[in-house]
């Protein structure tokens, strides 16, 4: 029957799509777990001098523009190689995570390092992201263990942002995509 | 919005930050110095530097110059390449660099000291200066970081002419800090943070023959910068030789501009 054999090649092609879409979303999770992870311990609970401060989300807004919109995107939902900073890797980081991340980036996968701002104009970038509403819920995936096994229960304890578990919602989830 | 340089405001000395990726920042630079003897000069150049990759930035240079009471002349180019070898932040960061550079014995641009460079290098006039052809190598070793809002860098600085002649060697240090560390929230073009101030020394240091400080020239130089939020900065410095070799005032100052995202909208042309 033709109906019959569309509507297998339609189920066989959707749940391919649906197989590579969360492969791919898990293989960015590895790729920004993969920096973050790194973070010495002593940074995670480095405490954010500006933390929800409205001056400083301005500021960091401000700085963001300047220095991370151009790769991240007006939104910063992510553009291109770059990731959504909106996703749970970056949501569930502590700012000190963060504030740390920001300072070497990952120049081998296309990440700048952003040593030469100011700590104080970092934190304000992190204070800012930590404001951002979260990715979109409503696809919900399971996060990558690795990725959540410290990051999860530093930021409830901090900012509550355990959360924001939404997955990436565009191709460039990770902080950065392989080249 | 334009992506705001992170860049020290040295007209000498490299630090370790490179060119953001894709983006391409144009620099019209110039020097005016003082010359004794002989006639006092002011040399422009102009810098296209690129961002290809996160950990390699591409330079190139159009040099010229006008020596007052004698003439203007187009001495010649220059290409530079910049290396990040680790990925890694340190509070000392290397850079390796290497630069060719094609030009004449007329090119006062100074954007270096090596060997035993000297004012008098400087004096002869631009008719028989044209006629020298320089082929020449420069390797510099670039360490740099940033700490607790300043940043520091140290260039070692050795040089080859390909015809003949040992290798020249010099040195550059410099220390730079924006003159507020935070940022207000409210765009302003005025803002404290906008603003950076620096200082830089610079010399030759002998050659493989005649590793020593005798002949050489060495500068001192007050450094600003005004970044604005659009994406232009202008810088001004002006230095003073320190010895006898040395020109006794050199001012510099630039405008620049970057251009965000050059090389994806160059693609996208194609």
């Amino acid at each position: 029957m033709p109906s019959t054999r569309l509507a297998v090649r339609f189920l066989v092609l959707s749940g391919l799509a649906a197989t590579l879409a969360i492969a791919q979303s898990q293989r960015q999770l590895r790729i920004v777990s993969g920096p973050i992870a790194k973070a010495p311990v002593s940074v995670r609970n480095w405490k954010n001098p500006y933390e929800q401060q409205p001056a400083a989300i301005k500021a960091g807004e401000k700085l963001f523009r300047q220095h991370c919109a151009q790769c991240h995107g007006e939104d910063a939902r992510g553009m291109g190689k770059a990731a959504d900073l909106r996703s749970a890797p970056v949501q569930n980081a502590t700012s000190g995570e963060l504030v740390w991340f920001l300072r070497g980036g990952n120049p081998a996968k296309g990440m700048p390092s952003w040593s030469g701002l100011p700590l104080q104009r970092r934190w304000q970038i992190v204070t800012f992201l930590k404001s951002l509403p979260p990715a979109v819920r409503a696809q919900e995936l399971p996060v990558h263990s690795e990725v959540t096994a410290h990051s999860s229960d530093d930021a409830a304890g901090s900012t509550g942002d355990s959360l924001l578990l939404g997955a990436p919602n565009r191709t460039c989830g990770g902080l950065v995509k392989m080249e | 919005m334009r992506t705001g340089a992170q860049e020290p405001p040295y007209f000498i000395t490299y630090s370790h930050h490179l060119e953001e990726p894709g983006n391409l920042e144009i620099e019209a630079n110039s020097s005016f110095a003082t010359q004794n003897p002989g006639n006092n000069y002011i040399a422009p150049w102009v810098e296209f530097e690129y961002g290809v990759k996160t950990w390699w930035t591409s330079e190139f240079y159009l040099d010229s110059q006008s020596t007052f009471n004698d003439s203007t002349a187009f001495t010649g180019v220059r290409f530079e390449n910049r290396f990040r070898p680790l990925m890694t932040e340190h509070w000392i960061n290397p850079v390796l660099y290497v630069e060719y550079e094609d030009i004449t014995g007329a090119d006062k641009a100074m954007i270096d000291v090596v060997g035993a460079d000297a004012q008098s290098d400087y004096a002869v006039p631009n008719a028989e200066a044209q006629r020298e052809k320089l082929h020449e190598v420069e390797t510099k070793l670039i360490l740099s970081g940033d700490p607790k809002g300043w940043n520091y860098s140290l260039n070692y600085i050795g040089e080859e002419n390909l015809a003949h002649a040992p290798w020249e060697f010099g040195y550059a240090l410099g220390l730079s800090r924006p003159l507020r560390l935070a940022v207000t929230p409210e765009p302003c073009n005025f803002c404290r943070e906008n603003f950076l101030m620096g200082i830089e020394m610079y010399g030759g240091l002998g050659t493989a023959s005649a590793f020593s400080l005798s002949r050489t020239s060495h500068y001192l130089a007050a450094i600003g910068a005004w970044q604005l939020p659009s994406g232009a900065t202008f810088r001004v410095s002006p230095g003073f030789g320190l010895n006898g070799n040395s020109h006794t005032f050199v001012l510099r100052w630039s405008v620049s501009y970057e251009i965000e995202g050059f090389g994806r909208k160059l693609r996208n042309l194609f």
